[in-house]
């Protein structure tokens, strides 16, 4: 046993360092990148962002992976912290002018006052778990959204604020560019101090009660847990770091201004997201999710797809977000469930069955309908109206491919061991897709203009007309699909887990009842 | 310092008398069993001297200072530690860290180093020292009864409540439990053991409290309960009645005791 434990210890030391290793060499990395030749302002402001976001959802880990409180409030601490830095600098306060309130000022104020307000809304919070939490909290960040878009006089309303800026060197080209890598380094530097800031919390005797918070309130306070204390503690501090990482990105560091749009559900959600994707458990896993999500976000902005189509975004974003992760969600889902029938089941019928042809009938059927009718009953966006449906026709079609392709694959592929063969699954939908879109590439440029005349689809060639940049998002919505489903604790939960060495204090454990098993429970009776 | 009283204290959930009008001291290291019917409050009190409830009327004072009102992590730091009726484990800790909980939260400045070693001896008690890296979820049900026993002992805590110990228990595991009981009352620790198990309860305590109806019944020396009436009545010789007629006293009750199981 004791050989065991010094192999683990020589083990743990070695993990540790290579993992010191790789955050130095990213560290170097990323300071040096300004420096790069050939990186261009865009891509600074880019990681720069990225960096923002990973604060955002690192902090948001914390909260919720390590403390149990699953807040959709961070957004509106921001909002409350960078509008006080920003009323602060422009109007002052009563008799003090707004010339003693510098931005370093402006943003400190603005982080105690999020501070202060987190104390209250954790105190409100006390008795709220879970599901209300989450309410509460959408709640919280609506309500502050709605003021600030009343209070226009005060706000400035949808228009958003203006925060004076942290970096200000004259307006020379030059001290642009100046101004640009100081706000890098600003928010490099804010990063890498609120992460080791949150791994000492996290790895404290704070953490420690945070987490037995997070399993079991009750159980926890009977162990002599104060939960009151730390349920207002893990607010405030988390408040308080999102405050002033918030008005500091603000104050044209990160963003020119501020503006209620900031607080919108779906940027809480996003953030939510990232963290979840990388690992909520980890602050440093959630980081690096949201970081790579957000950088995954722009350059599919900037890679255009090959086919085009035409359809108003600015209308229809947000419905057609919701309506293609829904289907998107729905399409796995069979595939899901279809994988799991066949991989079990004797049966192994190679063609679709008359019931599943049926209802591919049915839901054309019932989409065309409302193609022609939807659009003859508005006035207004009808052509928008009619291509929405028109993409949901094709992907109606494309659910049905993709699942009787699965279906087939089922069978050739019911040999494998799970894990490989969700992953031979994952790479041949992968592949299918681009499939796709080189076939459409290639008929397209045998026909320059391409139109269905029924469906009403106009594809043509080289028009950029098809916005990949929201795409992106229904990407987006399929990674996380797929990552709950498989791995419901963040992509890089195997990862953390390897450098924390739970594989060796396993293999240990194991090790140690065999040892046991032979000749310890004699012992036992004996006593 | 160990003295827990209890003075007319009741509980009521809507109209639903839980408690009703219990007075009991607790002094010094003693073994106490506590039984009676489901339903009869044993739990309901156990919330209330743990400070997890607070009652409706009476005063709790523990080491002489009044626990109404106080939170449940107070009544944990003043040295009164308490398992669950259905274990309940931090999931997603470890074993160790489980256990370095109670004992951070009692003893703030004791260094990590420090905790683990004593933790890693009381695993080695409860024979689960093999167990110390194992995530809390991954544990058996046994194994989730003896982690809960463990924490409390990392708590130090002058008055112990075990809610129902024994409960799908292993006898091998039950005997493992048996020891715990036996090495904190010689520590000097009072036990207050709720269990439905009637060859345990009369084999460990010195001492027998009854409830029925939320109300105190009986309260002595487990012989002199044993052949009580009313104890009989409400509790020990409901399960067979046509036993009642021809026996009573301390042969029904251990007929009683082991038709109970």
């Amino acid at each position: 046993m004791a050989v065991i434990r010094a192999e683990t210890t020589d083990i743990h030391a070695r993990r540790r360092f290579l993992g010191f290793a790789i955050l130095a060499a990213l560290a170097i990395f990323f300071v040096t990148f300004p420096q790069i030749s050939g990186v261009n302002p865009y891509q600074k402001t880019v990681v720069l962002s990225g960096f923002f976001w990973a604060i955002m959802s690192a902090s948001w880990a914390l909260l919720a992976g390590v403390a149990g409180q699953f807040s959709f409030a961070h957004m509106g601490f921001v909002a409350i912290a960078s509008y006080t830095a920003g009323m602060l600098s422009r109007d002052g306060f009563f008799s003090i002018s707004s010339s003693f309130f510098s931005p370093v000022v402006a943003i400190f104020i603005g982080g105690v006052v999020a501070g202060i307000v987190g104390v209250i809304v954790g105190w409100l919070l006390l008795r709220l778990r879970s599901s209300y939490l989450a309410l509460f909290t959408i709640a919280f960040s609506e309500i502050i959204r709605k003021v600030i878009v009343a209070e226009e006089p005060i706000t400035g309303g949808m228009n958003g604020l203006s925060l004076r800026p942290l970096f200000d060197f004259g307006g020379s080209p030059e001290a642009r560019i100046l101004e640009r890598d100081a706000s890098y380094y600003m928010m490099f530097i804010l990063l890498v101090i609120s992460l080791i800031l949150m791994y000492l919390l996290a790895n404290s005797r704070v953490g420690l009660f945070l987490r037995a918070m997070r399993e079991d309130e009750d159980a926890a306070a009977a162990l002599g847990v104060n939960i009151v204390r730390y349920k207002i503690f893990i607010f405030t501090f988390t408040a308080i770091l999102v405050g002033i990482t918030g008005s500091i990105y603000f104050s044209d560091v990160g963003a020119e201004r501020i503006s209620p749009d900031a607080l919108r559900l779906l940027s809480t959600s996003l953030l939510i997201t990232y963290a979840v994707l990388g690992g909520m458990e980890s602050m440093l896993a959630a980081a690096a999710g949201a970081f790579v999500s957000r950088l995954l976000l722009e350059v599919f902005r900037e890679i255009p797809l090959p086919f085009a189509i035409q359809l108003d975004y600015d209308v229809f974003s947000l419905v057609f977000l919701g309506a293609s992760v829904l289907i998107m969600a729905f399409v796995m889902r069979v595939a899901l469930r279809l994988s799991q029938r066949y991989f079990e089941a004797e049966k192994r019928a190679l063609n679709p069955t008359p019931l599943q042809v049926g209802a591919l009938v049915v839901t054309l059927v019932i989409i065309g309908i409302l193609r022609f009718l939807v659009p003859a009953v508005l006035t207004t966006a009808t052509d928008s109206v009619a291509r929405f449906f028109d993409i949901l026709l094709i992907l109606a079609v494309a659910t049905f491919a993709i699942q009787q392709s699965l279906r087939f694959l089922h069978v050739r592929l019911a040999h494998l061991s799970r894990p490989r063969y969700y992953g031979v699954l994952i790479l041949l939908f992968i592949g299918l897709l681009v499939l796709l879109v080189l076939f459409l590439n290639a008929l397209l440029a045998e026909q320059s203009e391409w139109s269905f005349p029924v469906v009403g689809i106009h594809l043509s060639h080289g028009a950029s007309a098809f916005e990949p940049g929201f795409w992106r998002y229904a990407v987006f919505g399929i990674v996380m699909i797929l990552t709950l489903r498989f791995m419901r604790n963040g992509l890089l939960y195997p990862v953390m887990q390897w450098f924390q060495g739970r594989d060796v204090a396993m293999q240990e454990t194991v090790a140690i009842r065999r040892v046991r098993s032979d000749d310890d429970f004699g012992d036992e009776e004996a006593t | 310092m160990l003295h827990l009283e209890l003075h007319d204290v009741s509980k009521n959930f809507g109209g639903n008398l839980a408690v009703d009008n219990v007075t009991l001291t607790v002094d010094g290291p003693q073994l106490i069993g506590m039984i009676g019917p489901n339903g009869a409050g044993k739990t309901t009190l156990a919330n209330l001297m743990s400070g997890m409830l607070n009652p409706s009327r009476g005063t709790i004072s523990l080491n002489g200072r009044s626990i109404n009102g106080r939170p449940a992590y107070e009544v944990a730091r003043a040295g009164l530690g308490r398992t669950f009726q259905v274990t309940r484990a931090l999931r997603r800790m470890t074993v160790l860290e489980n256990m370095l909980v109670p004992a951070w939260a009692r003893y703030p400045n004791d260094s990590k180093a420090q905790i683990e070693e004593r933790a890693r001896e009381v695993l080695d008690f409860l024979t689960m020292s093999h167990l110390a890296q194992e995530y809390g979820r991954a544990l058996s049900g046994g194994q989730q009864k003896l982690l809960e026993l463990a924490r409390l002992l990392m708590l130090d805590p002058n008055i112990i409540i075990l809610d129902e110990p024994f409960a799908g228990v292993h006898p091998r595991l039950q005997q493992t439990i048996y020891a715990y009981i036996d090495r904190v009352y010689k520590d000097g620790k009072a036990v207050l053991l709720i269990s439905h198990d009637m060859d345990a309860v009369f084999e460990l305590s010195q001492r027998l409290l009854v409830l029925n109806f939320g109300a105190l019944i009986a309260d002595g020396e487990p012989e002199a309960v044993r052949s009580d009436p009313a104890v009989i009545e409400a509790y020990l010789g409901e399960d067979d009645e046509e036993d009642a007629a021809q026996a009573s006293g301390a042969d029904n009750a251990n007929g009683a005791g082991g038709a109970d199981r």
